[in-house]
């Protein structure tokens, strides 16, 4: 369970919410919304007035150990400025086994660039390799910043399969994404953010009714072949 | 085949410098002997420092000479040596108290490349500072101040040179030691916190660790450029790109390199012994070329 308690930093005010464990948790709002900062606020990442606690324990005042097993975090950007191949970078910053490191590399089916170099990859690529290390690490809860920005169409089902097997397994899971058809259909909850305030903690239903208040625009739902479409109005 | 590379690295420019003319036992003792100490030493803790610099601020271009550490040693020296201080800590002050600068700049601009410039300011800054010193304090003509801020290595005392050469060991075993973090912070500040590190904390330790050498050394051999710089970089494309060999790696080529360097600087336009920083300069910014080409315009 994550219980966030008048959570306030630069862009964010006063932010109060429980989520249930295993969770989907969609975090929506327009750009500059205070999206990313609350992801990293839940991680420990910026030091935030108020309290951010998973299962009971305050995230900030854990061991750094404890911390990264407890919530950890998929950056929206990457920059590699270095060399390092995918095995290299997943070693050192999971501390995992080469068995360990090639089953989830097959799992997200990229095993054949164990060996490619980082800073080779496409964004998509990237974004693959950096799910694996949460994999490896596998935390109570995963937050996970637009993990679909980058990748193409082919891909989006997959790393959706991969939030439902997550979150089957009793983790809790915050994205953010600004493609509301993919988190609609993942989502249970819904964070809306407004300019760091939140104007909404609901069902998909209730994103619908307050779309215009977060997006500035409003949202439908429309079903064809049996599946729900959103689109602008 | 890089293992190969890398052992003719060290050991050539070592032979070259103790042994080229056949010198007699005792010239080797006390003269080219703490003359390599203090060349490989001074050369290795560069290159370490020049890969925890570009780690620690994901940039290619940093190394000390860019970030302003050792010109800041340069003119604590320069200040020990008006006021009469043992110099070595005027050089270790001035070294520590530019690490103090860059952290802070760190935290004001936090973008790389904003902290590199904000580097090299420094470095322009403290060696102007060094040549108004002298000018105003005697203490040295402004010919041997100059040739200080290019990277003169002098003669020292065989004691003196292994004591500096120890210190560069220690730095570099505590460096190995923290290596994974150093790839940490190196993936970027995010990937390193939620890795297990602090990344202001291990930036701020990883900086102090790799300049206490370079700040030494350059009590005694001046600004030396480009080493930092090249040698990592030329050391990760042969291959060793994690911090536990890079560091290592890099120590041995750029102890080696510096070396070859101050065997160069004294012998091609003998009897004139030439500042080692001339030769580095001149080898060292083709190769910095190429590898800011291989960056660019080779990897696209």
């Amino acid at each position: 369970m994550v219980e966030v308690r008048e959570l306030s930093l630069r862009v964010l005010n006063n932010i109060s919410f429980t989520v249930p464990e295993g969770s989907v948790v969609g975090v929506v709002g327009k750009n500059g919304a205070g999206k990313t900062t609350l992801l990293k606020c839940l991680g420990g990442f910026y030091s935030y007035s108020g309290s951010v606690k998973v299962n009971g324990r305050e995230i900030r005042e854990l061991p750094p150990e404890e911390r990264i097993k407890a919530v950890n975090y998929l950056p929206q950007d990457f920059y590699h400025p270095f060399p390092f191949t995918v095995y290299e970078f997943l070693s050192s910053t999971t501390g995992k086994r080469d068995e360990e490191i090639e089953e989830v590399l097959c799992r997200l089916g990229i095993s054949a660039f164990k060996n490619r170099l980082l800073n080779g990859l496409s964004g998509g690529e990237k974004v693959k390799v950096h799910l694996s290390r949460l994999l490896l690490i596998d935390p109570e809860v995963y937050l996970l910043d637009e993990p679909v920005a980058y990748l193409d169409v082919s891909v989006v089902p997959l790393i959706g399969e991969l939030v439902r097997e997550i979150s089957k397994r009793g983790k809790t899971v915050f994205i953010t994404s600004h493609d509301v058809n993919f988190l609609y259909e993942l989502c249970q909850l819904f964070l809306g953010l407004k300019e760091g305030e939140l104007r909404l903690f609901g069902s998909g239903g209730e994103l619908l009714e307050k779309s215009r208040e977060i997006f500035g625009v409003e949202l439908k739902a429309f079903e064809c072949n049996g599946e729900i479409f959103i689109k602008t109005v | 085949m890089r293992k190969v590379a890398v052992v003719l690295a060290v050991f050539i420019p070592s032979l070259l410098l103790l042994f080229w003319g056949f010198p007699p036992t005792n010239i080797v003792l006390e003269l080219r002997l703490p003359e390599l100490l203090l060349s490989f030493g001074f050369g290795g803790s560069l290159s370490a420092a020049g890969g925890v610099f570009q780690g620690t601020l994901k940039n290619p271009l940093a190394e000390p000479y860019t970030l302003g550490t050792a010109a800041g040693a340069a003119l604590g020296a320069a200040v020990a040596s008006v006021f009469r201080f043992p110099v070595e800590w005027g050089a270790l002050v001035g070294g520590l108290l530019s690490v103090f600068f860059i952290v802070l700049s760190f935290r004001v601009f936090s973008d790389p490349l904003s902290v590199l410039l904000f580097g090299v300011g420094l470095t322009a800054f403290f060696s102007a500072s060094i040549l108004f010193l002298y000018a105003l304090f005697p203490v040295y003509t402004l010919q041997e101040a100059l040739l200080f801020t290019l990277g003169y290595i002098m003669p020292v005392k065989i004691s003196l040179s292994l004591f500096l050469f120890v210190v560069s060991l220690v730095s570099l075993a505590l460096l190995i030691f923290r290596s994974r973090n150093l790839d940490l912070i190196s993936l970027g500040d995010e990937t390193a916190f939620f890795s297990g590190v602090d990344p202001k904390r291990e930036r701020f330790l990883l900086f102090l660790i790799s300049s206490v050498p370079v700040s030494l050394f350059v009590a005694y051999c001046g600004v030396i450029g480009f080493v930092g710089i090249v040698v990592p970089h030329a050391v990760r494309f042969l291959g060793y790109r994690t911090g536990k060999l890079l560091l290592p790696v890099s120590f041995l080529v750029g102890g080696g390199a510096l070396s070859l360097s101050q065997w160069l600087a004294r012998t091609i336009l003998y009897p004139t012994v030439l500042p080692a920083g001339v030769i580095t300069a001149l080898l060292g910014v083709p190769l910095f070329l190429y590898i800011l080409w291989r960056y660019t315009g080779g990897r696209g």
